[in-house]
């Protein structure tokens, strides 16, 4: 569903309609569980990350100015869902989360073995990438979203994608030329 | 390093997201209950003030009740107890003559 057929979505939402409201998580939650889920890096956490961004929509509809940006305003909550909950774990004495979901299955022979470290090397890489390149370069290169997605979904100008992609891709690509 | 092999690494290290089903009902479901939560606050605090303010009407009332009904109750007592001793003393002093 396009930024054009959200809009009267997210005017009837603002009203408190409740069922446009269910028309518009439909439409939006797939983007917004993509977003949380490189913000947080953990399924479960993704989950809880989407719907503390729904509730948290319904409960300042209000606020939505412009409701044809109902995509970046809702990503926008999801961000700052998400740094909550990572600032509720960094406050946590057991600060035991869940590792970042791998691609890799458990490696059987050596090749697989060698790709499970390198994998494991990327991961570390991303780690200590910014949030708005890691998660930029991931919506981009794993998620296979386009520009315009991006844009739309971050609220971003579309040179600024780009730009931004650019310096994420060689930040990374830095950093794991250092690790070889 | 060129872009395709830092996809192809990315890729091989990072699962793309696949969202869990029916998440977009539990999403919204959880959305519609965490609005309804303060109003059931908000009914809960003005019930507790409308049970306070009706148990303090109900004393204020059966109080008064109480304390203007109890002398009319000892008084009206008095009266339909007086007509029956005299009731008493009456029968006791005619069949007192008829006795004896």
């Amino acid at each position: 569903m396009e930024k054009e057929s959200l809009a009267p979505l997210a005017e009837r939402t603002r009203d408190g309609d409740p069922a446009a409201f269910r028309q518009l998580v439909d439409a939006t939650s797939e983007r917004i569980y993509r977003l949380a889920f490189h913000l947080m890096r953990d399924r479960d956490e993704a989950e809880d990350v989407v719907q503390e961004t729904y509730i948290r929509a319904w409960q300042r509809r209000g606020d939505l100015r412009d409701p044809h940006a109902v995509v970046p305003w809702l990503s926008r909550i999801a961000r700052n869902s998400a740094r909550d909950r990572l600032r509720w774990w960094r406050r946590r004495p057991d600060r035991a989360r869940v590792e970042v979901e791998s691609a890799a299955a458990v490696p059987a022979a050596d090749a697989q073995l060698v790709e499970a470290e390198r994998a494991a090397e990327v991961r570390r890489a991303l780690d200590v990438l910014s949030e708005k390149h890691r998660v930029i370069l991931l919506l981009r290169e794993v998620e296979d979203m386009s520009y315009e997605q991006i844009a739309e979904l971050l609220g971003l100008p579309l040179g600024t994608v780009e730009s931004r992609l650019h310096r994420a891709r060689a930040a990374l690509a830095s950093k794991l030329e250092k690790k070889r | 390093m060129s872009d395709d092999r830092l996809r192809r690494e990315l890729r091989a290290a990072v699962s793309p997201a696949e969202m869990p089903p029916g998440l977009a009902e539990r999403a919204f479901r959880a959305a519609m209950a965490a609005a309804s939560a303060p109003f059931a606050d908000r009914f809960v605090v003005t019930a507790r003030r409308a049970a306070l303010v009706g148990a303090i009407a109900t004393a204020l009332v059966w109080g008064g009740l109480f304390l203007r009904g109890a002398p009319a109750e000892s008084g009206s007592a008095s009266a339909q107890l007086d007509p029956a001793e005299e009731a008493l003393a009456v029968w006791a002093g005619e069949e007192a003559p008829g006795g004896d």
